[in-house]
């Protein structure tokens, strides 16, 4: 195990260069530079030319990339064009808020998904299996922003009772320890429902297929046959082989929740990794792309290195240790 | 959702959009006697740059900044005169090549440390160093230098004598001598300051968490008096239908410039009240002059008059908005009010056209010559909505008299290259924010072709003449006269289909009193706004 966990570390790094590589040239391929933001009739074209020259932004791509990599590779992420400040900074005030939005709604995902998908797999038929498929298929269907919205409309709107934006109150300082808590808390529900909502359902449907395959195993109804309780039946040995598949979905769903925040960030304004990279991409602020881009793909690619690893601590039929010739 | 987080980058902006200020010319209280306490939470779109006067270029950090930063005179909402403020007085010497200020002595940054004239002296010097990045620098450029005469007294030397000498003098915040006299002025962009100011206005910096919030406190030692309110606080929602929302419920206190698809849902909030007011942006079309279709003034007067600049305001705007009439705002003491426009009248842009030998040989329904269809491209940037519908309506209009154009949004910054940098557009719908000094030279002299500003490559020698003159005429009426001459013959020239000013809206809680939002900023007197106690909402903090 440890000696495969290596080797795919290993493999990852190849990988994450290569993104960032691919990252850097489009990035800088792509028409329009930093120094749009200083579009003033007052301000002189010589000072728009060495704020590009300060910047490096005059020299040739491949020069731009040494330094670029030479700076990263050193541990540096350089500083931002746009916010003025170290990019190591931004990212670690907004990774933690992302992360935090990610893990919730990946919770939502997990077990509302498997509850309602085994549930409706024992249910087979019935009518809750034919509402919670329809309920699925609704929140699968939808766009997450529009999904965003409504909740907003719905809980923050028409009945006032959750915050539409941001991770804390604007007083938050001033609130008690437990009051900070639950401030924090309502401020994550609507995000991570309109980020996990959708995943969710999928995974439901997915974990009733699992589910259904499963219970109609031999092994099944040789439990049922030895008379076990339905109860033991399901929990222990239908459960937890139906969860195997539904494990390798995690590391699926990894990039879609990434790609799904930079939404419901900029609707729920939570000051995380997506609207930073959003913001910083429409202002060709490079540096914080390029910090940013090279996280998300070392978060997928931990990700995929976490299902890997769940899926052969819930299957003990896989096992990833170096097999002799 | 994108385009909100952008929208106060959208404007090409001529400053000093971004200066901001207050009077003090105390307007009458309403409702009482004001009372002390609670906070006024801004909403915003985008999050602060920076919170130094010297490196922010985007709006929410002027607005912040405007808090903290004082300069040595005010200027008042009709944006013509100054009241005293860091200077309780000033006089030009005779020749007009020096300008005196006699500053205030009660005055103390908010670390406790007096402010001086050699604060003044040491931030001009700062200023006007290429290597700070200051990004108007240009309007420092006829300052030779600034001296401290005595601790109270402060000198400004000029190179010229011209009309808006006082504005140059007026226009940068001092920063702190003590604290920046430290900082190499290449290192100006990174430092810690500009993320942890220590200004001498009415508020003080608490605190900036990136992304979330901006806050301030009054600051107890203003010299003008402690500010109503304790806070302020700047929320950043980057969505606008949130941003409403959260306006509707009571979770922000005030949306400084509310954008035009979200004012008939702010209107209708009962909690809110709204202040409407001309803005300071105007609208246009520019036709790029290099490109022979543009080339003669008559085919783009005709496509001027092709243009129904009232439906634009109708449909668009829901009539909130008034027609542009020239490169200069009437607020403005050189504008010219008698402008003879180019009223909407497709027959006549049809006849125009057909001498210009553009006629519909081919009975497609498109004008042709010379075997060639009229037929262009119109760009803009898409994030914008309003500049999008312009260009919908544009091919509209157009088409109705057998031009084809086809609209093309594109992104900002790529946008911007093109219209500047390279002018790689045939039409382009933008929009400029007026400045409050009068010159014509960056839009419209035709050596601001190769310095980016002058969009249409526009070149007429008589208009170059006459801004040369009127730029340094000290006659205040002979200089009305010149550049009333410019104006009629660039409205005349039509480089641009000049389309709307729009109007300004500001919305902001009913419990908030005496707010007075101007054409020159939203927060006009904010250090005199107040909240009953009665009706206080942040009164435990």
């Amino acid at each position: 195990m440890a000696s495969y966990l290596l080797r795919r570390i290993l493999l990852a790094i190849p990988l994450l260069l290569g993104i960032s590589t691919i990252v850097f040239v489009i990035l800088h391929l792509a028409p329009g530079d930093p120094t749009a933001l200083y579009i003033n009739p007052d301000v002189d074209v010589e000072i728009q030319d060495s704020i590009r020259h300060n910047l490096g932004l005059d020299q040739p791509l491949h020069l731009q990339y040494v330094r670029w990599l030479g700076s990263f590779l050193t541990g540096r992420f350089g500083h931002s064009l746009t916010q003025h400040r170290p990019v190591a900074d931004i990212l670690a005030s907004a990774l933690p808020n992302t992360v935090v939005l990610s893990l919730a709604s990946l919770v939502i995902m997990f077990v509302a998904g498997v509850a309602v998908g085994t549930v409706s797999a024992i249910r087979r038929g019935t009518f809750t299996d034919h509402t919670t498929t329809l309920v699925s298929l609704f929140f699968y269907s939808v766009p997450t922003f529009w999904l965003a919205l409504m909740l907003i409309l719905l809980f923050s709107e028409l009945l006032p009772i959750l915050p539409a934006a941001q991770a804390v109150s604007v007083d938050h300082a001033s609130l008690s320890l437990w009051g900070r808590i639950v401030d924090r808390f309502r401020h994550l529900i609507l995000p991570s429902l309109a980020l996990g909502l959708g995943g969710a359902a999928g995974i439901a449907r997915f974990a009733r297929g699992s589910m259904l395959d499963v219970l109609g195993q031999d092994y099944i109804r040789t439990a049922r046959a030895k008379g076990l309780p339905e109860r033991s039946v399901i929990w222990k040995h239908a459960l937890r082989n139906a969860l195997i598949p539904v494990i390798t979905l995690l590391g699926l769903y990894l990039p879609f929740l990434f790609s799904g925040a930079v939404l419901v960030e900029t609707v729920f304004s939570w000051p995380g990794m997506g609207r930073v990279i959003v913001t910083a991409i429409l202002q060709r602020d490079y540096p914080v792309v390029m910090a940013n881009t090279f996280l998300f793909g070392v978060m997928v690619i931990l990700g995929n290195l976490l299902a890997d690893v769940l899926y052969c601590l819930v299957d003990p039929r896989i096992r990833y240790a170096a097999r002799r010739a | 959702m994108l385009r909100i987080c952008l929208i106060c980058l959208l404007m090409l902006a001529l400053t000093p959009s971004c200066q901001r200020s207050q009077d003090r010319a105390e307007p009458a209280e309403e409702d009482g006697a004001p009372e002390y306490g609670d906070c006024l939470v801004v909403g915003t779109e985008a999050d602060a740059d920076a919170l130094n006067p010297l490196v922010s270029a985007a709006n929410t950090g002027s607005d912040v900044y405007g808090q903290l930063f004082c300069q040595l005179a005010r200027i008042q909402p009709n944006m013509k005169d100054f009241d005293p403020w860091l200077a309780s007085r000033w006089e030009f010497s005779e020749d007009r090549k020096t300008l005196t200020f006699h500053l205030r002595d009660d005055v103390t940054w908010h670390d406790g440390v007096k402010f001086t004239a050699h604060d003044v002296a040491f931030s001009f010097d700062l200023y006007s160093n290429e290597e700070a990045g200051y990004k108007t620098i240009r309007w420092l450029e006829d300052i030779e230098s600034v001296t401290a005469v005595d601790s109270f007294t402060v000198r400004f030397h000029f190179t010229q004598t011209y009309p808006d000498q006082f504005i140059d003098a007026w226009i940068f915040r001092p920063l702190p001598k003590h604290i920046l006299e430290s900082v190499p002025p290449a290192e100006m962009n990174r430092a810690e300051f500009n993320r942890n100011p220590i200004g001498n206005g009415p508020f003080r910096f608490a605190k900036w968490i990136p992304q979330q919030t901006i806050e301030l406190v009054a600051n107890e030692d203003y010299f003008l008096g402690r500010p109503y309110l304790d806070r302020l606080v700047w929320k950043i929602i980057p969505d606008a239908t949130s941003l409403a929302t959260q306006l509707g419920n009571g979770q922000i206190d005030l949306w400084p410039v509310v954008p035009a698809e979200q004012k008939s849902r702010v209107r209708k909030m009962a909690n809110v009240n709204v202040h409407s007011y001309p803005s300071r942006v105007y609208h246009f079309v520019c036709w790029q002059i290099a490109d022979p279709l543009f080339a003669s003034r008559n085919v783009r007067r005709a496509l001027t008059m092709a243009i129904d600049r009232q439906k634009l305001i109708d449909s668009l705007l829901e009539g909130m908005g008034q027609p542009a009439l020239g490169p200069l705002p009437s607020f403005l003491w050189a504008h010219n009010p008698d402008l003879p426009q180019i009223e909407f009248n497709p027959d006549q842009a049809r006849r125009i056209l057909a001498e210009e030998g553009w006629i519909d040989r081919d009975g497609d329904g498109w004008l042709d010559r010379d075997g060639r269809r009229f037929e262009f491209e119109i760009i803009t940037n898409g994030d914008n909505q309003i500049r999008a519908d312009i260009t919908v309506v544009v091919q509209d209009d157009l088409g109705r008299i057998g031009v084809k154009v086809t609209p093309r949004l594109i992104e900002w910054t790529v946008f911007v290259e093109r219209l500047t940098r390279k002018k790689d557009f045939q039409a382009a719908v933008s929009a400029w924010v007026s400045a409050i000094k009068v010159d014509l030279t960056t839009i419209w002299h035709s050596k601001s072709i190769q310095d980016r500003y002058n969009l249409g490559s526009y070149s007429n020698p008589a208009v170059d003449r006459l801004i040369d003159h009127a730029r340094v005429e000290m006659d205040r009426d002979k200089a009305a006269a010149l550049w009333s001459e410019a104006q009629r013959i660039i409205v005349d020239d039509a480089p641009y289909a000049f389309l709307f000013v729009t109007d300004e809206m500001t919305a902001v809680d009913k419990r908030v009193r005496n707010v007075h939002p101007t054409t020159y900023s939203w927060d006009t007197y904010l250090d005199r706004w107040w909240v009953p106690v009665e009706e206080q909402r942040y009164s435990n903090w």
